[in-house]
């Protein structure tokens, strides 16, 4: 009881320490200051990810979004922004249509998720059991390469169309050179 | 465990937070970032059902939907990139006069 009392408040520690550097991270002036809360909100989900015992995703998630992603982010923050491109918050009707509008989403969303009792039967063979006989790993693994052996390989498909186009498109006057 | 209406709440909070901010910033690559923080955030509902279910059918989509986002920020980013070479600022609004 005392672990899982532990493990609870670890989960709202977590909850808004994400909310606070989402809030940062959309209405902080510097960019630079968006991606670091940026990455903080994925650090903070990656932990949470390893608090549902998903241990593995939260590792994917800690290598491909803080690893990768969010470096570019960076990278691109620092080759493109001069210090003057600072954006302030004014209340105009910009900001106030789109409070209004998140306020409405908010307010359609919450009561749906607050009053959500649906059963949550066990499904799949990710149980305790068998984490224990099997793995964590293993188990992973078997989803992985048995049943969606196919999408993976369509996902490699994907990832080189993107580099292709990525290459494409920041090439300068390739027009003139083919 | 937790019942798993927090996870939901923290999930359509996160959500909310992002479509603010991609609806007022005018910096395109901060606009980006909400996007990121949408899809960080439709990972999270995903992961948490998926766990609760105690199945990995909802970890692998989730896991495919970390792999698009990669390829979308790569792209995003390109994109980004052209239309610093073009008009020497990133907001969104010059995206109106990509064209001519």
């Amino acid at each position: 009881m005392e672990a899982s009392l532990l493990s609870n408040s670890l989960f709202w520690v977590l909850g808004s320490v994400a909310i606070i550097a989402a809030s940062v991270a959309v209405l902080a002036p510097n960019p630079m200051y968006s991606g670091l809360s940026l990455m903080l909100i994925f650090f903070v989900l990656a932990a949470i990810y390893i608090w549902m015992k998903q241990e593995y995703f939260g590792a994917m998630q800690l290598l491909i979004y803080v690893g990768a992603i969010m470096v570019l982010f960076i990278f691109m923050i620092m080759l493109l922004n001069t210090r003057t491109d600072f954006e302030e918050i004014n209340l105009n009707w910009r900001w106030g249509t789109a409070f209004l509008l998140s306020i409405g989403l908010m307010s359609v969303l919450i009561p749906a998720v607050v009053n959500f009792k649906g059963s949550l039967p066990v499904l799949g063979n990710y149980t305790e059991n068998n984490i224990e006989l099997i793995g964590a790993s293993e188990l992973f693994a078997e989803a992985l390469w048995e049943k969606s052996i196919l999408i993976v390989e369509l996902m490699s498909i994907l990832l080189l169309v993107g580099v292709l186009g990525a290459v494409v498109l920041t090439k300068k006057n390739y027009t003139d050179q083919i | 465990m937790l019942i798993i209406n927090n996870l939901l709440l923290l999930s359509v909070i996160l959500f909310t937070i992002g479509f603010l901010g991609l609806l007022t910033r005018r910096n395109a690559i901060v606009a980006f970032m909400s996007v990121e923080i949408m899809l960080n955030a439709g990972n999270l509902l995903i992961v948490s059902f998926a766990s609760y279910h105690r199945s990995l059918d909802g970890v692998m989509i989730a896991f495919f939907m970390i792999v698009i986002a990669a390829v979308e920020a790569v792209v995003g980013l390109s994109i980004i990139l052209m239309l610093h070479r073009h008009k020497a600022g990133i907001y969104i609004n010059n995206f109106n006069t990509l064209g001519s």
